[in-house]
């Protein structure tokens, strides 16, 4: 859901909001810890993955691996809304960190395509309510090539995580706080994300989906530069 | 207490009616909006949340396990924005400490400049608020004797009045 839209959004009554998991990386975890002063356990649950993905993150050197979500509350009445979700009167509901709301978020329903953008096959608003035709695709297109590049940030961010245990012994375990812990520091060091010259950010975006273009390879260099000097920081 | 202000600030940012986040408490002092044609006033507060959860605590009240989080930010009312600060005869002063249960409150813990804008910003809003509600209470007083009128009533109105400002500030600063 990105900003001018919540007239759109107005009427529902918030079924994104309870029915799905909502998955998030670590910029989004940073984000509403800082902006709400929040400690990451009371909002995030780490879900235990039945295949190992680019940005599932270990808590020992083998075993399962976990991806993060938004927490639901209490199941009522066969529901479970998300954690963050404020109830009013008359049914309306709103969320309660709008301006810290997750990627994912700020992007429902829409997904990029080779050359535009599109609501997803599984998006749960009611028929109509979005009209790609008037709608700002430039500025949405940009705020999910954004998202994109953060998932990319955090698979780099999860793969130094698991690198930096790979070798101790398989019954070692981490905690998810100590993970909590990692995440929150490289992210109060990493400015990039809020630093990616506009002129960079559309290069990539004009470029889209060819990943291979010069601007996104150095981006990722960049990123990975810069989570190389902090993690060696003593 | 809230300030039309803060009703209008809330309910054109989130999109919400406001008698979905409102309740009318009785006023003793005769400052309040009318809802029917008789003396009784009332001021509009914050709803709250009755579940069996959470029991009467605000309706914008995230609990998340012992932790606790206000959903509207930025947007709360200016006198949560004020706390711990109260005016008491134009002076400056802190709540009864009794209040926070965490942390006690001095005034090295204030920022003394900012909490004076804050304080003549809401005195401003609080007497165009008075002006709002005269009009609104005029109206009421025109209506047939007997008729009743709802916080859906009294919200619409003000928000109406509101957009009607807020427009013409706009205008002003074109």
């Amino acid at each position: 859901m990105s900003e001018g839209c919540l007239a759109t959004c107005a009427e529902c009554n918030g079924r994104c909001c309870a029915h799905y998991l909502v998955p998030i990386a670590g910029y989004d975890v940073w984000r509403i810890v800082t902006g709400q002063r929040l400690a990451p356990e009371l909002f995030v649950e780490a879900i235990p993955e039945d295949q190992p993905s680019a940005n599932g993150f270990r808590l020992r050197a083998t075993g399962t691996s976990y991806t993060l979500a938004l927490r639901h509350q209490f199941v009522r009445r066969g529901v479970r809304p998300c954690v963050f979700l404020v109830k009013l009167r008359d049914g309306y509901q709103r969320c309660g960190i709008y301006n810290q709301r997750p990627m994912v978020c700020q992007a429902y329903p829409m997904q990029l395509t080779a050359d535009s953008i599109a609501p997803r096959s599984d998006m749960l608003c009611p028929p109509r309510s979005w009209d790609v035709g008037v709608m700002d695709v430039a500025r949405w297109r940009k705020q999910l090539i954004e998202m994109e590049i953060a998932w990319a940030l955090y698979e780099r961010v999860v793969r130094c995580w698991n690198e930096t245990f790979q070798h101790e012994a398989a019954q070692n375990e981490r905690s998810l706080a100590s993970y909590f812990t990692y995440l929150v520091t490289v992210y109060d060091q990493l400015e990039l994300l809020r630093a990616i010259p506009d002129d960079d950010l559309y290069a990539i975006v004009d470029a889209w989906p060819a990943q291979s273009t010069s601007t996104w390879q150095c981006l990722l260099a960049t990123i990975d530069t810069r989570l190389a000097d902090i993690l060696n920081k003593p | 207490m809230l300030t039309g202000a803060d009703i209008w600030r809330i309910a054109s940012s989130l999109q919400v009616p406001p008698a979905s986040f409102l309740r009318a408490v009785p006023c003793e002092d005769g400052t309040g909006f009318a809802l029917d044609t008789t003396t009784r006033r009332w001021h509009a507060a914050l709803a709250r949340n009755n579940s069996k959860e959470r029991t009467t605590a605000c309706a914008f009240l995230m609990q998340l396990d012992a932790t606790a989080r206000c959903g509207l930010g930025e947007l709360r009312p200016r006198s949560c924005q004020l706390f711990p600060v109260t005016q008491t005869h134009a002076l400056i002063s802190i709540h009864d400490q009794g209040l926070c249960s965490c942390r006690s409150w001095s005034l090295g813990d204030l920022d003394l400049s900012h909490e004076r804008l804050l304080l003549e910003r809401i005195a401003a809003e609080q007497q165009r608020y008075a002006d709002v509600i005269g009009g609104w209470n005029a109206l009421v007083a025109q209506a047939k004797q007997g008729s009743q009128f709802t916080l859906t009533h009294f919200g619409d109105h003000l928000i109406k009045v509101y957009d009607a400002l807020d427009a013409s500030k706009e205008r002003g600063a074109a």
